[in-house]
């Protein structure tokens, strides 16, 4: 269900059958440089994108940090609620232990 | 102990019951652990004005500077005023080992502080580029490094187990962040153990004014 939201008509939420602005490419970036592009609904909750990347790459989700410009995202932001545009990256940082040196 | 679905969160970072295990004596400190503990010291800073203002990166802040270069973190300072602090804290993760820098900008130094005495001019040489580059970005103008010193500080409490490095990373940054000298040894860090976890469990950091 859509929470209501004041900017959002719903005329202006229909998408139009040649232009796709309902769905957005976004890029999940990890430490080691490898990229995997989702197609996702502006609307969905990134949740959804988390689990499809950590089943993806097969890493726990545990283990997966997921950042938009350095700060912490959680499942329930949408690309909406962030104001992620089409091609944006989302990192994938993965968990970081220490306890002595190398 | 905590019960096996504790969590907690401050300003979207999250730690769990597995996150606070590593605060366990003997076991290694974990990333969410330590970035929760940033954002506690600078909420703390923004909560006692006496108190120098604090900065905090997060612990992936260092490894996507030093891996993927200025460009990859241009924009994780677009809601503050880097320049505007006294203080910048940057937890630095090398492979199993944390240590923690410090940018003074009221001094003009960078410290590297290591628990183990290790060397790490290529930190300080990031983190001046970097000052140089986000005065650009962000400022317009070129950054003034005359006067600047860089040291990796060994006159410090050492580490002497293959364990505490976190702590420690965590207890400079936190002294660091209220000017207390570090007149603490090995021998705390059982305890500081301990008050790490109460201090994210409460969400509020022990030590006010020094």
């Amino acid at each position: 269900m859509e929470s209501p939201n004041m900017n959002n008509h719903q005329e202006d939420v229909k998408a139009k059958p040649e232009t796709d602005v309902a769905h957005i490419n976004i890029k999940v970036a990890s430490s080691d440089n490898s990229e995997i592009m989702f197609k996702i609904k502006r609307s969905t909750k990134l949740a959804k994108l988390m689990q499809a990347y950590c089943s993806r790459t097969g890493k726990s989700t545990g283990t997966v940090r997921f950042l938009v410009d350095g700060e912490r995202i959680t499942g329930e932001s949408t690309p909406e609620s962030l104001g992620l545009e089409d091609g944006d990256t989302i990192d994938a940082m993965t968990e970081q232990v220490g306890g002595g040196s190398n | 102990a905590l019960a096996p679905g504790f969590t907690a969160e401050l300003n979207n970072v999250p730690v769990t019951a597995h996150d606070m295990s590593t605060l366990g004596d003997g076991q290694w400190l974990n990333d969410e652990v330590i970035n929760f503990y940033m954002q506690l010291i600078i909420d703390r800073s923004q909560k006692t004005p006496v108190l120098p203002r604090v900065h905090a990166f997060n612990t992936f802040f260092y490894s996507t500077l030093s891996e993927k270069g200025y460009a990859r973190v241009r924009r994780w300072t677009r809601r503050i005023k880097l320049f505007e602090n006294d203080l910048v804290v940057v937890p630095v993760h090398l492979g199993v080992h944390w240590c923690c820098a410090i940018i003074d900008f009221r001094s003009k130094q960078i410290t590297y502080y290591d628990a183990m005495l290790g060397d790490n001019s290529k930190c300080l040489h990031l983190l001046m580029d970097y000052l140089k580059e986000e005065s650009r970005d962000k400022c317009n103008q070129e950054f003034d490094d005359s006067g600047w010193t860089m040291t990796c500080d060994k006159k410090i409490p050492r580490q002497r187990n293959g364990y505490d490095c976190g702590v420690f990373a965590v207890v400079f940054a936190e002294y660091a962040a209220r000017d207390a000298p570090f007149r603490f040894s090995q021998d705390h860090c059982v305890l500081f153990r301990r008050k790490i976890a109460y201090e994210i469990a409460t969400k509020t950091l022990i030590s006010g004014i020094s």
